[in-house]
C-alpha cells in the first residue's frame, strides 16, 4: 500500500458526511468484540497464536457480504506513516497501531464497517454512521453479531456474557461512541467542567484527535463503558440522554454568544476566517481550531458558500484530514521541515478559500 | 479505543498501553498520562507506537517501571491476600499461563479459560453464598441503570455533591475499584 494516496482513498464517508441539521454530532460508531475460545487474547499471545486466530477468522469474514473484495492489511507490513494515516481516518485503533505480526485490518470498499483481527480482542468490528444514529448502529451491530455467530462459537459464559480480555467489559461485547463538534462550549472554556461531569456520568469523554493536544478542533468522542450488568439498549438510553444534553448545551451557548453584546461568536468566527484567509504560516492546531469555527459558521449561516453549504462542509472536513495526514507523514521532521510544512499548509488553505466563492457575515448587508 | 482501562499506578483512566517483553514474558504496561509523565514517559504518540519505534534507552526505562510495578504488586499480594495462602486455587491458567499476579496487576485476563481459573478473583462471594438468596426485610436495591439515571439527573441539576456519591456507589456496585 502506498502512503497518502491509499490512505486518502480510505477516507470513511460516514465520518465526513455532514448531517443536515446542526452538525453537532459528526458520526456514531459501534464497536463489537468477540473472542475465540482456547486462544490467548491478543495482548497476551505469541505471533504463532495470533496467526492461528487470523487463519480461523479471515476466510470466514471474507464470506460476509461486502467483504469478499475487502482490502486485508497486515499491520506489521505498515510503516509509521501508514499507521498514522489509518489512525487519522479512524480505521485503526491506537492499540492496534502498535501491534505486530498476525494482526489484520479488513477494509471493504464501502468503508462504514471494517474488521480488525487481533486488536485488543480476537475480532473487533467497527461500524460507523453519520450523524446521531445510536439505534441504527446498534441494529447494525446486532446484524453483524448474528452473522458472526453463524460461523464461529465464540467464548461465552452464562455468568459474564461474551468473554473479553478485560473482565469488566465482558457482556454483550458492544460499545457506543459518538463524535461531537462543540465549538461554542470550547471557546467559552466550559470543556473542563464538562469532562468532569462526564466522568461522573460513567462515560468516557476524550478529545477526538489523539495526538497529545488538548482539544484542537473542538471535537470530542463520547464513549459508553460496557459491562455485564446492562444490555446495550439500556446503555444506549443513558448514552443518548447524555449526548442530547451536550447537544442542547452547545446550542444554548451558541445562541447566548450570538446574543451577547460583545459579539463573541461573530468575533471568533471573524478571527478564524481572517487567519485562514491571510496567514502565511499555520500549525495543524491553528488550522483545526479555525476550521472548527468555519464549520460552525457554515452551519449557522454566518458564512455563505456559492457551492452550497453541504458540499463545502464535506470539503472542509476532507481538507482538514488531508492536512492531518501530511502532518502525520512529517511527524519526525526537524524545525525547518515543520516550518516549511506550516508555510505550505497556509498557502493551500488560502488557495482553498480563493477557489470557493463565499461571503462572510451576509447578515451585515 | 481501549480507553476504559485503569492506570496501574493510580487507578485513574489509562491513556497509554504498552506490551513489553520482560524476562521473556509479555507484560502489559497501562498508565494514565500523569503517571506516565511522572515516570518520564511523556509523549503519548511515542508510547503508542513504542513497540515498533523504541530507542534502547526508552526500553530500559520502561523495563524498570514494569519491574517496579510488579515488585509493588508482589508486596501487596503477599501482605494482604489471605486467600492465596489457605486455598488450593490455581495461580496460573493452564491454557495460556497467565498468572494470578498478572491478573491482579493489569486487571486483564490471558484467555477465555482464565475466567474459570480466576473465578474467585472476579466474584469473591460466589463460592460462599452462591445461591441467590432473597434479601430479608430489604426492598431490592436500585439497579445500576437506575443509579446512572439518578446520576445523570444530578449532573443536569449541577448537584455535584450528590453526583459524586452516586458515582462512588455505581463504581462500587460495578466492582470497578481496583
Ligand atoms: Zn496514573
Ligand atoms: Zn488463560
Amino acid at each position: 500500500m502506498t502512503t497518502t494516496s491509499t490512505a486518502t482513498a480510505h477516507i470513511p464517508e460516514w465520518l465526513f458526511h455532514q448531517p443536515g441539521d446542526d452538525g453537532i454530532v459528526l458520526g456514531t460508531l459501534g464497536r463489537l468484540v468477540r473472542n475465540l475460545p482456547n486462544h490467548p487474547f491478543p495482548g497476551w499471545s505469541t505471533a504463532e497464536s495470533r496467526k492461528a486466530v487470523a487463519e480461523q477468522l479471515l476466510p470466514g469474514l471474507r464470506e460476509i457480504r461486502g467483504f469478499k473484495t475487502a482490502q486485508a492489511i497486515e499491520i506489521s507490513a505498515l510503516d509509521y506513516t501508514q499507521r498514522c494515516h489509518l489512525l487519522c481516518c479512524k480505521q485503526l485503533t491506537p492499540c492496534m497501531a502498535a501491534r505486530q505480526e498476525g494482526c489484520h485490518v479488513l477494509l471493504p470498499a464501502k468503508k462504514d464497517t471494517y474488521f480488525m483481527v487481533n486488536e485488543e480482542e480476537h475480532l473487533v468490528a467497527h461500524i460507523g454512521r453519520h450523524g446521531f444514529a445510536v439505534k441504527k448502529v446498534i441494529q447494525d451491530m446486532e446484524n453483524i453479531a448474528e452473522k458472526l455467530a453463524e460461523k464461529w462459537n465464540f467464548a461465552y459464559d452464562s455468568r459474564y456474557g461474551y468473554l473479553t480480555s478485560i473482565p469488566t467489559e465482558a457482556g454483550d461485547g458492544m460499545q457506543l461512541y459518538c463524535i461531537l463538534h462543540l465549538p461554542a462550549l470550547s471557546i467559552t472554556g466550559m470543556m473542563g467542567q464538562i469532562c468532569k461531569a462526564m466522568e461522573k456520568l460513567h462515560l468516557t469523554f476524550t478529545p477526538y484527535y489523539s495526538d497529545g493536544q488538548d482539544d484542537t478542533g473542538h471535537k470530542y468522542i463520547l464513549c459508553s463503558i460496557p459491562g455485564p450488568e446492562d444490555s446495550i439498549w439500556e446503555i444506549a438510553e443513558h448514552f443518548s440522554g447524555v449526548a442530547n444534553h451536550l447537544i442542547r448545551r452547545e446550542k444554548q451557548v451558541r445562541i447566548r454568544l450570538l446574543q451577547s453584546p460583545g459579539e463573541l461568536l461573530r468575533d471568533n468566527i471573524g478571527r478564524a476566517y481572517g487567519m485562514l484567509r491571510h496567514a502565511r504560516r499555520l500549525s495543524i492546531q491553528e488550522m483545526r481550531n479555525a476550521f472548527s469555527l468555519i464549520q460552525m459558521a457554515t452551519h449557522t449561516g454566518h458564512l455563505e458558500w456559492q457551492d452550497g453549504s453541504d458540499a463545502m462542509l464535506l470539503r472542509i472536513s476532507k481538507t482538514e484530514l488531508e492536512q492531518a495526514l501530511q502532518a502525520g507523514a512529517n511527524a519526525e521532521a526537524d524545525d525547518a521541515g515543520m516550518r516549511q510544512l506550516a508555510i505550505r499548509r497556509a498557502s493551500q488553505i488560502r488557495q482553498f478559500f480563493h477557489q470557493h466563492p463565499h461571503r462572510l457575515f451576509p447578515e451585515d448587508n | 479505543m481501549c480507553d476504559v482501562k485503569k492506570c496501574q499506578i493510580c487507578g485513574r483512566r489509562a491513556t497509554m498501553f504498552l506490551t513489553q517483553i520482560v524476562n521473556g514474558q509479555a507484560t502489559d504496561l497501562v498508565l494514565c498520562e500523569n503517571c506516565a509523565k511522572e515516570k518520564g514517559l511523556f509523549d503519548p504518540q511515542t508510547l503508542t507506537f513504542a513497540e515498533k519505534f523504541f530507542p534502547e534507552e526508552f526500553k530500559a526505562r520502561v523495563d524498570k517501571i514494569v519491574r517496579e510495578l510488579s515488585e509493588k504488586k508482589e508486596e501487596e499480594s503477599s501482605t494482604l491476600s489471605p486467600q492465596s495462602a489457605d486455598c488450593d486455587l490455581l495461580t496460573q491458567c493452564p491454557v495460556c499461563h497467565f498468572t494470578l499476579d498478572q491478573h491482579r496487576a493489569t486487571g486483564h485476563m490471558g484467555c477465555p479459560a482464565c475466567y474459570d481459573v480466576f473465578a474467585r478473583e472476579l466474584n469473591p462471594d460466589s463460592m460462599e453464598n452462591s445461591e441467590n438468596s432473597p434479601a430479608e426485610g430489604h426492598t431490592a436495591s436500585p439497579s445500576l441503570l437506575q443509579l446512572k439515571k439518578q446520576l445523570q439527573y444530578a449532573v443536569e441539576q449541577e448537584d455535584y455533591e450528590e453526583a459524586a456519591k452516586l458515582r462512588d456507589l455505581i463504581n462500587s456496585l460495578s466492582g470497578k475499584q481496583g
